[in-house]
């Protein structure tokens, strides 16, 4: 064989033919040669010194390209990656309907595929349950309607017969020591049956279970009570943390269907409760929660709303999850999901045989912690609300708008998800629309303004006045917010035994005539400006300037004052989560104690206001901000979404901060032709409803 | 004649080399095969398990990571076009056919999004350089580009004395052609094989062959006869 060198001339092989030789070389040294090539290269190279030495130049150009230094992914890219996913999962822009009445192990593609299937519930406004740790304990309010309740039991006969054994005082020792086994509930839901059925003017409130409360039973406590009965003094029953709380708690969810403010609707946010006093050992619901208890608005298909359920950990998730898992697919009306889910046929729920319960079941949780009684109540609480016989009573009004057929189309368990999502397939939905064409509405958003923007005390009292003598008249506009509004709304200035910021209602900007277009459900460019004018619009700016998510009431040092997230979807309508959990922990100027402050203060004063009204979540979050405003501190931007801002340190309970533990709901409306008939026919008018102000006196 | 020498460059190059090799490539060696920790860590993802789908990212992320800096040429995006490249991953995890090892399709996913972020970068760049005139082409900068690393060849000690051999080849890396790029990242950074390379750009494996030896002679003529062999 011959071989030629192109630069000399030296000639044996052609061009080609020594481009093929050096190109089998190039392979050659990646191993990449059959044994003849092989052979053929090295014949070349053992006879030709150019070839070994440009064998060896390729060899150093390889071996320099090797030698570059290597990227790593950064230590975020997981995190970010999931945060992207739960985003992406959120944000997708809803699809053609899928009804998926099946399983409960979603694919991942489909996973992120579900958000663009599913649309929009007809009766869940907003409605976050934050369940924090023991200090953070809250209440939720459910206004829902248990229609069933007479023929299900309301817990399981083996803890109903505990708590009825054990003296309230001892329960709330065993709260207080942490010891769940006792004040806990059970995490499972209860088989059918054991317990006795309850007469219809027996029914516990939203199907919650009844914990037995010092002095009375915890069924017929109004909020509030329970700390009476332990101090004699309204509003003192936070102070005692954490039994206290716990028995608050517990009335809180006793009591969510309580009309204290007597305007004939569940009082949802009446139970807004203050700490007394601000030692460190004093305790709090520090978050309170807004339900968008409003009426109707007209839904379109094919939008999304979600609840969001925040839990303290991947742990309390779990618990809450496979209770509402079990709930669901043991509850009636759900036969589909239970055979192509793998779950026994559940006996249908009747009255009790005791041979039906699962002593497994009510075993107390091994991982119970401190305050999983109310967690786990309260979850139980969602469950039977979204069960209650196949009718979606969680957000279902007093105005009896919202009933639907309810399906569990998945459920996500993973626990490594910052956010499980729950598909729940519904039927017909309002309220949550309504809550958006509520913040929407310049009118009603410049009047909250102007509201917050006024000495809390004068408001109160001018209000207070109002009620008696007719709207009052023009506010004083100031820049400065009352310094300790959280505190004083709670006053009793008239003297009537009832605290001043209930009166609030009255007080509220009377709403637009005419029910808000379709087109204000929706932000436009322009509403970016101004839609809620002055601070509001900070905060509206950096949602848009953050991709539709926002914190927006941090403080300088990034603690959070409460009370709401806002996130823009890509409908540009906006999602206000006022039950959002602050995203921080507690800093000494910013002790759970004042966090509880700020938020209960601001539900005081405006949730209480818009008590009844469909605001209020509006009012929490304004509440929020007033007390934010009221401590000096200046609101600024966390940006998270869904708690993976780096910025936010974990969570006691769980690895992740605590607002990523996240189980999200979403509703898909049905078709009116698969509707069942009571849903539609029960709506309320919405602005009818929405113009009437609740009464103030209880 | 200059030795053009830092530590894995050249010396003890046969050995650094396989060593280097055996790092970058846990996955499968033979071509065509599929990597059975992989398949069951799909089948986990596509049964909705987040957990499994974090494994595959934490173990692909590193070399994910690193191909996308060296095919888009920009550090910086490289991790944003990971986490793009995992994410559609994910969302056509369905359709992804189990006949070709899930890295495979996993490279391919990136390379393309790389490939296709450095053209767009490329149009942002040739904008913002030349402003209203815009009529300067891309080769017009990879001249000056190469003039840079001529000139800067030009004074080896200066190189040696700034260790800038890396970026030498880097920017050499960078003024190869996309597909010759490719090439040369999946083969000689990544280490896969020529097989697995031709899977993942979908390309005979003789093209796969004949490109990365005109990518080395490119980046051998460019690196200059310096490049000491070792």
């Amino acid at each position: 064989m011959r071989w030629c060198r192109r630069r000399s001339g030296q000639c044996g092989m052609n061009a080609e033919r020594r481009e093929y030789l050096e190109m089998q070389l190039s392979a050659y040294l990646d191993g990449e040669l059959t044994p003849q090539e092989q052979a053929e290269v090295e014949a070349w190279l053992a006879a030709d010194p150019e070839a070994r030495r440009l064998l060896a130049q390729l060899r150093a150009t390889v071996e320099a390209v090797q030698s570059l230094p290597r990227a790593r992914a950064s230590e975020e890219l997981l995190g970010n990656l999931r945060t992207r996913l739960e985003r992406k999962a959120l944000l997708d822009a809803p699809g053609p309907a899928e009804v998926v009445t099946r399983t409960p192990t979603p694919s991942w593609g489909k996973w992120v595929a579900a958000a663009a299937v599913i649309a929009l519930t007809v009766t869940a406004g907003y409605f976050t349950w934050t369940l924090r740790s023991e200090q953070q304990v809250g209440g939720t309010q459910l206004a829902s309607r248990d229609r069933k309740e007479a023929a299900e039991p309301e817990f399981s006969a083996a803890t109903e017969r505990t708590k009825q054994d054990i003296a309230p005082e001892e329960l709330f020792k065993h709260r207080e020591a942490g010891d769940t086994t006792l004040a806990a509930g059970p995490a499972v839901s209860p088989p059918a049956s054991a317990s006795p059925a309850r007469k219809p003017s027996e029914r516990a409130p939203g199907g919650a279970p009844a914990l037995p409360a010092p002095g009375k039973p915890l069924a017929s406590l109004n909020e509030g009570e329970s700390v009476r009965a332990e101090q004699g003094k309204k509003g003192d029953s936070l102070a005692e943390a954490p039994a206290a709380r716990g028995a608050v708690a517990d009335a809180l969810i006793g009591g969510a269907e309580k009309d204290v403010l007597g305007d004939k609707k569940p009082d949802m946010l009446s139970f807004a409760g203050r700490p007394e006093g601000r030692s460190a050992e004093s305790g709090g619901i520090q978050q309170q929660y807004a339900t968008a208890l409003v009426p109707g608005a007209d839904l379109a298909e094919g939008r999304t709303r979600v609840l969001t359920f925040s839990f303290a950990d991947a742990s309390s998730r779990s618990k809450a999850i496979e209770s509402l898992q079990r709930e669901l697919l043991q509850g009636e009306g759900n036969e589909e999901a239970k055979s192509s889910a793998g779950v026994p046929h559940a006996p249908r729920r009747s009255v009790a045989a005791p041979q039906e319960t699962h002593p497994a079941e009510m075993a107390p949780q091994p991982s119970a912690q401190a305050g999983d009684s109310v967690r786990h109540r309260r979850q139980e609480l969602g469950v039977r609300s979204l069960r209650d016989g196949g009718t979606n009573g969680v957000v279902a009004d007093d105005w009896g708008a919202a009933p639907g057929a309810v399906k569990v189309a998945s459920i996500d368990t993973n626990p490594d998800s910052a956010v499980n999502v729950l598909k729940v397939v519904t039927v017909n939905g309002a309220s949550a629309d309504r809550l958006m064409a509520v913040l929407n509405n310049r009118d009603w958003s410049a009047g909250r303004h102007r509201y917050l923007a006024e000495d809390a005390e004068a408001v109160q009292l001018r209000d207070h006045k109002a009620k008696e003598d007719g709207p009052g008249p023009d506010r004083r506009p100031t820049t400065t917010v009352f310094d300790d509004a959280a505190d004083r709304v709670w006053d009793d200035d008239d003297g009537d035994g009832v605290s001043d910021w209930m009166k609030l209602p009255t007080a509220l900007p009377k709403p637009p005539a005419t029910q808000p277009s379709r087109k204000s459900l929706y932000l436009s460019d322009a509403d970016t400006i101004s839609p809620l004018d002055g601070k509001m619009t900070w905060d509206l700016a950096r949602i848009f300037e953050n991709g539709g998510r926002d914190d927006v009431m941090t403080d300088e040092e990034g603690v959070a004052n409460q009370v709401y997230d806002m996130a823009l979807r890509p409908d540009r309508s906006i999602v206000l989560d006022t039950g959002a959990e602050p995203h921080a922990t507690t800093s000494p100027a910013d002790s759970p104690q004042d966090e509880a402050s700020y938020g209960t203060g601001g539900m005081g004063m405006m949730g209480g206001a818009v008590a009844g009204t469909g605001l209020e979540g509006m009012g929490a979050g304004y509440g929020g901000y007033a007390a934010a405003q009221s401590k000096g501190s200046t609101p600024r931007y966390a940006g998270s979404w869904f708690g993976q801002s780096s910025s936010q340190p974990a969570s006691a309970g769980g690895s992740r901060p605590a607002d990523s533990n996240l189980l999200v709901v979403y509703f898909e409306v049905l078709s009116p032709d698969t509707q069942p008939t009571a849903a539609s026919s029960t709506s309320a008018p919405a602005s009818a409803d929405l113009t009437s102000q609740p009464a103030a006196n209880p | 004649m200059m030795q053009f020498c830092k530590p894995g460059f050249a010396g003890n190059s046969r050995t650094a080399r396989a060593s280097n090799m055996a790092k970058q490539t846990p996955v499968s060696a033979q071509p065509g095969t599929i990597n059975v920790e992989d398949a069951l860590l799909v089948e986990q993802v596509r049964a909705g398990d987040m957990s499994a789908f974090s494994r595959l990212v934490a173990r692909y992320q590193d070399r994910i990571v690193n191909t996308c800096w060296r095919v888009s040429g920009n550090h910086d995006d490289a991790q944003d076009l990971a986490q793009e490249a995992f994410l559609r991953a994910l969302e056509r995890i369905d359709s992804f056919e189990q006949r070709a090892g899930f890295y495979t399709w996993l490279f391919r996913i990136a390379v393309n999004l790389a490939l296709s972020h450095r053209r767009k970068a490329a149009q942002v760049v040739k904008l913002s350089l030349h402003g209203s005139d815009g009529g300067m082409r891309t080769e017009h900068q990879a001249a000056r580009l190469v003039g840079r690393v001529t000139r800067e060849a030009d004074d080896p000690s200066a190189k040696v004395a700034s260790r800038e051999a890396g970026r030498l080849v880097a920017e050499a890396i960078e003024q190869l052609d996309d597909e010759s790029r490719a090439v040369v990242v999946l083969r000689d950074i990544e280490g896969f094989d020529y097989q697995q390379i031709a899977e993942m750009l979908d390309l005979p494996m003789g093209t796969v062959k004949s490109r990365l030896y005109r990518a080395r002679m490119e980046l051998r003529g460019r690196l200059g006869p310096e490049l000491s062999p070792g």
